[in-house]
């Protein structure tokens, strides 16, 4: 948890992404997506939801509704990898039931996502798993991104190469679903 | 009806070109259109019988003659890309294809109502498209300033929320609030982002009004049928062979639909998303797709997606998918859609399990107009659509 | 003339001006539609959808709340359709609800449980959600209990927290099922900027925030043969109480009242008005003394305006949000503590009972005193001060469980030493009530005349105006105070924390010349407290406070530093105004908090 702690996002960061956005339309919801953007583990910690909320007079409160409410912002520390399965209905329909059942079978997943929990995060930080509602690329369903990049009629041994390859070795060439 | 029935009620799969067309003129559609009246701007929408394709289905002229005729200091207009609906991915092909038509399209809207500002609301998930589509702004606003038309356009970058496609929320959502919808009235186009008058258009919508003011009024009208006039994109998914977009005519049968996308095991079609409708093979001959006016049979309005599912599909699984997807996607303010959900949710499950019986089915039949009747925003008033059609065909499904 | 545009209600036509709300046009109409999640002191969510009508021509219902009348509209409130829809939601509501309703603090006064039973609901048809969650009821707060499991998500508190007081303790979180009122971070409300006012408490519909009571604590002391037990009531209580017992708002009971904790058992029935009283000497003389300090003697650290400090709410709020503008606040303790610190002494000492077995209790319109009473600062006496708070609303209760039927109830009076007051004192519990009965004192001090008021009624500072601001000019002052000939004394009465924050924000920015400004948590002050009964609303709040006025025409005295307990007390044991005795048990320090 310690490097966690060491790694928020400093109040100097901060006074930057809100000088840079100030008084455009929307500012809060753009600013908190560039202050979860500059934190290592990406994600909102309660300090720096702090400093902003005394910086842009946005009750903390708020901050906090809108932080829970849009799928984007994370509370926790996310892992240096994201895996976003698509559980649209075309996905569903196609499979993507059966991937995540894969990704699963990552220690403490399935406990997680059984108790009603949207992400998980390996201990290690290494990986994160999320589900998304929809990609909007059903025509190419099962979706899956892996680092941002959408990959298309997945398959679940393209899903158990991948976690492999995490744990083994973590070249990024290695880190794509292929 | 008697006027109905004379009247040709679908037509065979017509397959139209208009929207995905290269036709790199932008500059002069926009150029040839800034210098028409608002008022006729206004009349060639009016008179194309152009409906909103969001969903929706409100009339665009008329959305842009009300706004037109406020005053107000500021007006906005905003394209709505938050394309959020499951099965729906046209407004991503639009915008990655013909970016300018849109952006031609929301600056000559801006001219009739007199904005100076246009958004573009791009949903969360399609954060790939938002470098080229800048880049294509920063084109457009230079031959903007190049012809002396002071507009300017933002891309608003939406942050994982569905119900932020509903107008309101997603007003909400650009003044740094959770996206919960609004009462209405008042209505954007009165009272919109920052309580201004807003014309707020799906990405498709303005992309047709291109088409409207690049070819006119009648070669838009001339296509579909009676209230359902034009073509209209399809995001085809499921069980079909050649899943992907499509530009047909409305009005087009659902047979014929099929018929061309299907894998000739179609069991059902969902229509419009899981907000939309699913409509089991035997009504497919009685179903047009177009907006709901005097048409014989069945008319469903739709936001464009069509996902046909095959025999070897649970539906099922396919209603607690979209349950699920709505339980966790509601906003949460008003209660027949947050609880409503739930309940609709639990109650298949429990169904489901032979905790309660089947008529209990029927006991969730009526919730579920009641929250048609009373949710408070379009989405919470379309969530028991799912449901109440695939329980109404599928009954057995769900019992056993 | 106004236009007017022409409704049918149920089929009777009716007339109203444009943008009347359809919920409005009926209730004009003797058409009652219920209601959950709309109240008179908040805008319209149109959340709960309880009130959903139909208008002919429409498939789907609408809201009557967030729906305005047009010209011509056709309404029907009494339909099937309605009734149905109407029963479906109030059967979700339970379904989420932890409708255990026989162990609820709301039992009897929930207006959840009162739809269930006007339609009916037999039979919980739907599943029961609450199993589902995993509910927490958070109650390390003194004052406020949050008990999510009762919840309905109307988001009147986070409503009121943001409207009425500008705290935004309170948010609505999540989305979809997961959706709840919860706290930065779901903190307890005892961790955040909650100034404990409990107007969310007053505003909810439910059990979901309730007070914490005390009411066995007290059962307990007061059954307890060692204990001498005082009890105090504050000046708003005597206004409210009547409508938890059975009277109409704005009925006045006090004598009722006194007669109703004799009966409890209490040994000593005593007046927070005597202390309010004593406030006006310290506040007012403080007030001068700080005048002259920043008038004559030009000091810089001395400030003005000089703020009320009564409002226990007010008080966490400034500390919380105004941390760096403490030394504004009046040093002077509320009326509740100075009486707590005097009873553990000088009453003590004058009656002859050991301080270690008296058990003070107040009763108060408020659910801050409870955690002003816990507040560390406040053991000036060697003891806590206050030992028990109760809300008016827990006094209602006790009166209930002890069998006392308090409509036939004689009326008594107060005992002495520490129970008499003036109108003065009364008032406190009015909004603009301390700046009135400050300046009845402190002008006749300074220029031995009465104010220039007719009747003493200073109306500029009455009403449920938000703000409120009045001047008197100070002409031919007695020697001692001749430093303020000619001086204009401004003065300006906030009630209601969004009404504090505006007053607040000028003092920030250097553009208030007020003297003395008098600052209330609550809208209305006290008499509009978070303890005080449920339902109050704008038209409530006003009859207390004609009631409260009433009271003070009604009393032969009415200037505080005529009260004889208060020349007695002075002449006894405190010396004088700001003494050192005084400065030891009536005055105290503030702590600056972090603004979350």
């Amino acid at each position: 948890m310690n490097a966690i702690e060491e790694s928020r996002v400093n109040t100097t960061v901060i006074d930057e992404i809100i000088s840079r956005h100030k008084g455009k339309p929307g500012e809060l919801l753009t600013v908190m997506e560039e202050i979860q953007e500059a934190s290592e583990y990406k994600f909102l910690d309660d300090d720096a939801m702090e400093y902003l909320s005394s910086s842009i007079k946005v009750p903390l409160s708020q901050i906090y509704g809108v932080a829970t409410f849009y799928s984007f912002f994370n509370l926790k520390p996310q892992g240096k990898n994201s895996i976003i399965v698509c559980r649209g209905t075309a996905c569903h329909t196609k499979g993507s039931k059966i991937l995540l059942d894969d990704l699963s079978l990552l220690p403490g997943c399935k406990e997680a996502f059984d108790s009603g929990e949207s992400s998980f995060t390996t201990e290690d930080k290494l990986i994160t798993v999320k589900t998304v509602a929809c990609f909007g690329q059903c025509a190419l369903a099962p979706v899956v991104a892996v680092n941002g990049v959408i990959y298309s009629n997945v398959t679940s041994e393209q899903i158990k190469k991948l976690l492999q390859n995490l744990k083994e070795d973590n070249k990024d060439e290695n880190l794509r679903l292929s | 009806m008697g006027e109905g029935q004379k009247m040709s009620t679908s037509h065979l799969l017509k397959r139209a070109d208009f929207i995905f067309k290269s036709d790199n003129d932008w500059e002069d559609v926009l150029k040839k259109n800034l210098n028409r009246t608002a008022n006729e701007l206004i009349n060639e929408l009016i008179s194309s019988e152009l409906k909103g394709r969001g969903g929706a289905g409100f009339p665009t002229g008329l959305k842009w003659k009300i706004s037109s005729e406020i005053k107000a200091d500021e007006k906005f207009v905003i394209c709505n890309a938050d394309e959020g609906e499951p099965g729906t991915f046209k407004d991503r092909e639009i915008l990655s294809r013909v970016p300018f038509k849109v952006l031609t399209a929301i600056a000559v809207c801006a001219y009739v109502i007199g904005a100076k500002k246009g958004f573009i609301y791009l949903r969360g998930e399609y954060f790939f498209l938002k470098d080229n589509l800048q880049s294509a702004i920063d084109e457009f606003e230079r031959y903007c300033r190049k012809i002396g038309f002071d507009f300017s356009i933002s891309i608003f970058m939406g942050s994982g929320a569905y119900i932020c496609g509903e107008e309101t929320a997603l007003f909400e959502s650009m003044e740094g609030k959770r996206g919960e919808p609004r009462n209405k009235p008042p209505f954007p186009s009165s009272s919109g982002y920052m309580n201004k008058p807003t014309v707020i258009n799906n990405v498709e919508t303005l992309a047709h009004t291109y088409t409207i003011f690049k070819y006119g009024s009648k070669r838009f009208y001339d296509l579909g049928v009676q209230f359902s006039r034009g073509t209209k994109l399809f995001s085809v998914s499921g069980d079909t062979p050649k899943p992907g977009i499509y530009e047909l005519e409305l009005g087009m049968s659902l047979v014929d639909f099929v018929e061309e996308f299907g894998d000739d095991d179609t069991k059902a079609v969902q229509v419009g998303g899981a907000s939309g409708f699913l409509v089991p093979r035997k009504r497919f001959p009685e179903t047009t797709i177009g907006f709901q006016g005097r048409l014989v049979g069945i008319s469903l309005p739709t936001g464009g997606s069509m996902m046909l599912f095959n025999s070897s599909r649970s539906m099922y699984n396919v209603l607690d998918n979209y349950l699920n997807f709505f339980a966790e996607e509601s906003c949460g303010q008003c209660t027949p859609c947050r609880v409503g959900c739930q309940q609709l949710l639990k109650g298949i499950k429990a169904v489901k399990r032979g905790e309660k019986n089947a008529a209990y089915l029927d006991k969730l039949l009526k919730l579920a107009e009641t929250m048609t009747y009373t949710a408070k925003c379009g989405l919470g008033q379309s969530v028991a659509n799912s449901f109440s059609s695939i329980v109404e065909n599928f009954r057995e499904e769900m019992i056993y | 003339m106004e236009k007017r545009i022409k409704i049918t209600i149920n089929g009777e036509t009716k007339e109203v001006s444009p943008g009347t709300s359809i919920l409005d046009a009926a209730n004009q109409s003797g058409v009652i539609i219920p209601t959950l999640c709309y109240h008179k002191d908040l805008c319209v969510a149109g959340n709960c959808r309880v009130c959903v009508i139909e208008i002919a021509g429409q498939k789907r219902l609408a809201a009557a709340c967030a729906t305005p009348c047009e010209d011509g509209m056709e309404v029907l409130t009494n339909t099937l359709k309605v009734r149905n829809a109407r029963k479906h939601i109030i059967e979700l509501l339970l379904s989420e609800h932890n409708a255990d309703c026989t162990s609820c603090y709301r039992n009897g006064n929930c207006e959840l449980q009162k739809l269930a039973s006007d339609y009916k609901i037999m039979t919980q048809d739907f599943l029961d959600l609450v199993p589902f969650r995993n509910y927490t009821i958070d109650n390390f707060s003194p004052s406020i209990i949050k008990d999510d499991s009762k919840c309905i998500r109307c988001q009147r508190c986070v409503r009121t927290c943001a409207e009425l007081q500008s705290v935004n303790a309170l948010t609505m979180s999540y989305k979809g099922e997961h959706a709840q009122i919860t706290t930065f971070f779901e903190k307890s409300m005892n961790d955040v900027v909650c100034t404990n006012c409990g107007q969310c408490v007053n505003h909810c519909p439910t059990g979901a925030l309730t007070e914490r009571n005390y009411i066995e604590d007290v059962w307990s002391a007061l059954a307890d043969k060692e204990k001498f037990v005082i009890v105090q009531t504050a000046p708003a209580v005597r206004v409210g109480l009547g409508e938890e017992l059975g009277f109409d708002p704005g009925e006045r009971v006090t004598g009722k009242m006194v007669s109703a904790l004799k009966r409890l058992g209490f040994h000593a029935v005593m007046d927070t008005d005597f202390t309010a009283d004593l406030t006006i000497m310290e506040e007012g003389s403080e007030l001068l003394r700080r005048l002259k300090e920043v008038i004559v003697e030009k000091r810089g650290d001395v400030k003005l305006p000089m703020a009320t400090s009564c409002s226990p709410g007010w008080i966490k709020f400034i500390e919380h949000l105004y941390p760096d503008f403490l030394n504004h606040l009046s040093s002077c303790k509320s009326p509740q503590q100075m009486f707590g610190a005097l009873v553990k002494t000088y009453y003590a000492k004058a009656k002859k009972i050991d301080p270690s077995k008296i058990v003070s209790v107040s009763i108060m319109p408020c659910t801050a005193k409870k955690f002003e009473a816990a507040r560390p600062e406040m053991r000036d006496s060697g003891f806590r001060d206050v030992d028990y708070v109760l809300t008016t609303r827990e006094l209602a209760i006790m009166i209930k469980q002890a069998g006392i039927d308090f409509l036939r109830l004689p009326d008594m009076h107060f005992d002495r030493l520490m129970g008499e007051s003036t109108g003065a004192g009364v008032i406190f519990g009015a909004t603009g009530g301390v700046m009135e009965a400050a300046l009845r004192t402190a002008y006749e001090l300074v220029t031995g005349r009465e104010v220039p008021f007719k009747n003493l009624n200073i109306t500029p500072v009455r009403g449920m105006e938000g703000l409120k601001e009045a001047s008197i000019k100070i002409d031919n002052p007695l020697k001692e105070w001749s430093f303020l000939e000619g001086v204009q004394l401004k003065c300006a009465v906030a009630h209601g924390l969004a009404n504090a924050k505006i007053v607040m924000d000028t003092i920030k920015k250097g553009d208030a010349d007020y003297h003395f400004v008098e600052f209330m948590a609550c809208p209305g002050g006290c008499l509009g407290g978070g303890g005080q009964p449920i339902p109050t609303n704008p038209e409530i709040r006003k009859r207390r406070a004609l009631a409260i006025y009433a009271e003070d025409v009604g009393m032969p005295l009415r200037k505080s530093h005529q009260n004889p307990e208060i020349i007695k007390i002075y002449k006894d044991f405190l010396g004088k105004p700001l003494g050192e005795k005084s400065h030891k048990l009536l005055h105290t320090t503030y702590i600056k908090r972090s603004s979350f």
